[in-house]
């Protein structure tokens, strides 16, 4: 199965989502991010540019392991009392993009 | 020195460890409980992780004295009822990828949430770190927070890969 999502941001941006399990090699072992300034290639934590350079991004934050820093969000939240990054309010536009291309592919 | 905050894990798979790994590099925090749907199994991770609790019922661990948060990585299904399960038992609440499989259900952990004032927190791992607090240039971070979690890579399927998307366009209809 392939598939391909085209999605107009509120700005106008165009975003153009292309998957394909036609890929050789494992499923999801990397991400290329195409930007109207740059390119991007995510492979798990690593991040590369588009001569495939890697970036660092060492100091960006305390910890290069994602998860760690998505626990340390939530107990800093629930420490500071405040709503954290990735919120159940914040990430529900997701949900109804998500409900919105499955009521269209019927 | 501030107050540990106890918290419990739901699903013992290899996601859950992961988390596992994740709160013991983290100060003041302390994994009370382990839940997990086969009994031996969870015994030998919370063996291993040092957590004195177990159960195969997450109502069990709810009812633990002194427990703050639950961090829920089960199966998908089971993710929106669970999350209110912890809502409604009092408990801050963060939970794996995705929130629900349905709008509805998604719909309804936000109300709770709402309700109660709890935290709670989708396990959209590249929305939590520094990319959005504007300690990388602009140049970057535009991009960078467009980064998907790396365990999803892990988790091909339809429904992930559309998740993607839409988290994706979330982002980019915010940023």
């Amino acid at each position: 199965m392939d598939m391909s999502i085209q999605l107009k941001a509120e700005n106008g941006a165009i975003c153009t989502l292309s998957l394909s399990f036609n890929n050789e090699g494992p499923l999801g072992t990397f991400f290329r991010y195409i930007g109207d300034t740059a390119t991007y290639i995510a492979r798990y934590d690593d991040l590369y540019n588009g001569k495939d350079e890697k970036i660092d991004v060492s100091r960006v934050a305390v910890s290069m392991n994602g998860i760690e820093l998505q626990d340390r969000e939530f107990f800093a939240a629930i420490r500071e009392g405040r709503e954290p990054n990735a919120s159940v309010a914040q990430v529900l536009p997701c949900y109804r993009v998500l409900d919105d291309l499955d009521q269209r592919m019927g | 020195m501030t107050k540990t905050l106890k918290v419990a894990l739901a699903g013992a798979g290899a996601f859950g460890l992961r988390h596992l790994d994740a709160i013991k590099e983290i100060d003041g925090v302390e994994t009370i409980s382990l839940i997990g749907r086969e009994l031996d199994k969870t015994k030998e991770a919370a063996a291993k992780y040092g957590v004195g609790h177990v159960t195969t019922d997450l109502a069990d661990t709810l009812k633990l004295p002194g427990l703050d948060a639950v961090i829920l990585a089960t199966p998908t299904q089971m993710h929106a009822a669970q999350a209110l399960q912890c809502l409604k038992a009092g408990k801050h609440v963060q939970i794996e990828i995705p929130l629900a499989d349905s709008l509805k259900d998604a719909e309804a952990v936000v109300a709770e949430q709402k309700k109660t004032g709890l935290v709670a927190m989708a396990g959209h791992t590249r929305r939590a770190p520094a990319y959005l607090e504007g300690r990388i240039p602009y140049s970057a971070a535009g991009r960078a927070d467009l980064f998907l979690p790396p365990h999803q890579h892990e988790r091909a399927g339809p429904a992930t890969l559309l998740d993607r998307s839409s988290a994706l366009a979330s982002r980019r209809a915010h940023g």
